[in-house]
């Protein structure tokens, strides 16, 4: 592909609209959107909530086929625990601009390093506030919960929005409810026909730059000026 | 010497490899005792709230008051990427507390610290002047400052008990329940008043 298709097809990831799966779908934002693939993650969480996350990202990858997420060796989405938040988990997309050395500036395959680019995710979890609610308001164990907020929390990381309501039919429904649609439907992971369909959708035009460490048109390197 | 050969070969490959890593792809997670850089997009997700109707939303709240904004600390780090931005809230009407409040003091996540800015995607950060009817939890973390006469509290639910008035009438958050909308949007907020006044029976 030549640097100027690259750009066309890197631009046109930021223009795809968000079409609507139904009714009972969260949908996404047409930016920022991942230029990687695969995507990586990391994280200091311990014990069995190490087993949880792995579950978590398992279901992504059986649930949508535009990305690949696996362990190291880089830390696009990097997953701790923070007991400051008031949430049950928090996402932190941080795009290209105005973070990074590489902000607004072409890289070596002819994408603009810009606002419309993740640059990397952090995600927060309060396992405190999770095993309270876990408790409290439903019959999941900790460790389940704990699945089910970091895969509705990679949702986000991979540009899905929220859904409210309830669900009304369990076949077709998401992990992306703000409520207890997951809990009322007894899911934990993402799932195929909404979560999958959506980031599908988000990244069915999207340029993923080729990262091969014998790639050699040095996509990675942002010194081709500024755009 | 055709094995140390291959050997020097084989550490030079590796070491042009490593060079070669993705230019501004994070290797390493951040220093967890360092703030990031910039500006983050932040999705949270609250405690569900099983019931959104007013009875439910105040049977949980630690307090229901309506006021205005009297103004906007300065934002603070609860961690070193949870920014937290308090405002000193004006009560002018409780319906729910525990303690007379004239003044109580609110967090909300989000904010800017330094080159670190923290930009709800789900809500908005109150701003001076602005009037409110919120449902309110207390804010018991360790983190959060004292400010002498202005109790702590948080939104319940984020943005679930935070209802905007402005020319008298009532504006629903825009990522609240469907249901809350087509009851609540667009209602003459002393009507909202009298809805809530009826579901907290020790209105005060």
């Amino acid at each position: 592909m030549s640097p100027a298709s690259r750009l066309f097809a890197a631009i046109s990831i930021v223009v795809a609209g968000a079409p609507l799966m139904s009714a009972q779908c969260s949908g996404y934002d047409s930016v920022p959107l991942w230029i990687w693939n695969p995507l990586f993650y990391q994280s200091s969480l311990s014990g069995t909530q190490i087993t949880d996350l792995a579950a978590s990202v398992s279901g992504w990858n059986n649930a949508q086929t535009a990305l690949t997420i696996s362990t190291n060796p880089y830390d696009d989405i990097d997953v701790s625990v923070d007991n400051s938040i008031t949430d049950l988990g928090d996402t932190y997309i941080y795009p290209m601009a105005p973070y990074t050395g590489c902000a607004n500036q072409y890289d070596g395959c002819g994408v603009c390093r810009n606002s419309n680019v993740i640059a990397y995710v952090d995600i927060k979890v309060s396992t405190t506030l999770i095993a309270t609610e876990a408790a409290a308001y439903t019959s999941w164990t900790a460790d389940q919960r704990l699945t089910s907020v970091l895969s509705h929390e990679l949702g986000h990381a991979l540009n899905l929005k929220d859904l409210g309501g309830s669900p009304t039919n369990c076949l077709q429904t998401s992990i992306m409810y703000l409520g207890n649609g997951a809990y009322t439907c007894n899911f934990i992971v993402a799932q195929s026909y909404c979560d999958g369909g959506d980031v599908n959708a988000a990244y069915s035009d999207a340029y993923f730059e080729d990262w091969d460490l014998d790639d050699p048109d040095f996509c990675g390197y942002c010194n081709q000026g500024a755009c | 010497m055709q094995l140390l050969s291959k050997c020097m070969w084989l550490t030079l490959t590796i070491s042009s490899c490593a060079s070669l890593a993705q230019e501004d792809r994070r290797i390493t997670p951040t220093d967890p005792t360092q703030s990031p850089q910039g500006r983050a997009l932040l999705w949270v997700r609250p405690v569900p709230v099983a019931d959104t109707t007013l009875k439910g939303l105040s049977a949980i709240s630690d307090a229901i008051v309506e006021g205005v904004v009297e103004n906007v600390l300065p934002s603070r780090k609860a961690s070193p990427s949870n920014i937290q931005t308090d405002i000193r809230f004006t009560v002018v009407k409780s319906f729910k507390t525990s303690l007379p409040l004239n003044e109580l003091m609110i967090s909300q996540t989000g904010g800017a610290v330094g080159t670190y800015e923290v930009v709800p995607q789900q809500y908005e950060l109150m701003q001076p002047g602005q009037r409110y009817l919120l449902f309110l939890m207390r804010d018991r973390r360790p983190s959060t400052p004292v400010l002498i006469g202005a109790p702590p509290y948080t939104i319940l639910g984020a943005w679930i008990g935070s209802f905007g008035i402005s020319n008298n009438k009532i504006h629903v958050s825009k990522m609240s329940p469907e249901s809350t909308h087509s009851l609540y949007d667009g209602m003459d907020a002393g009507a909202f008043e009298a809805e809530i006044e009826k579901v907290v029976p020790t209105a005060q």
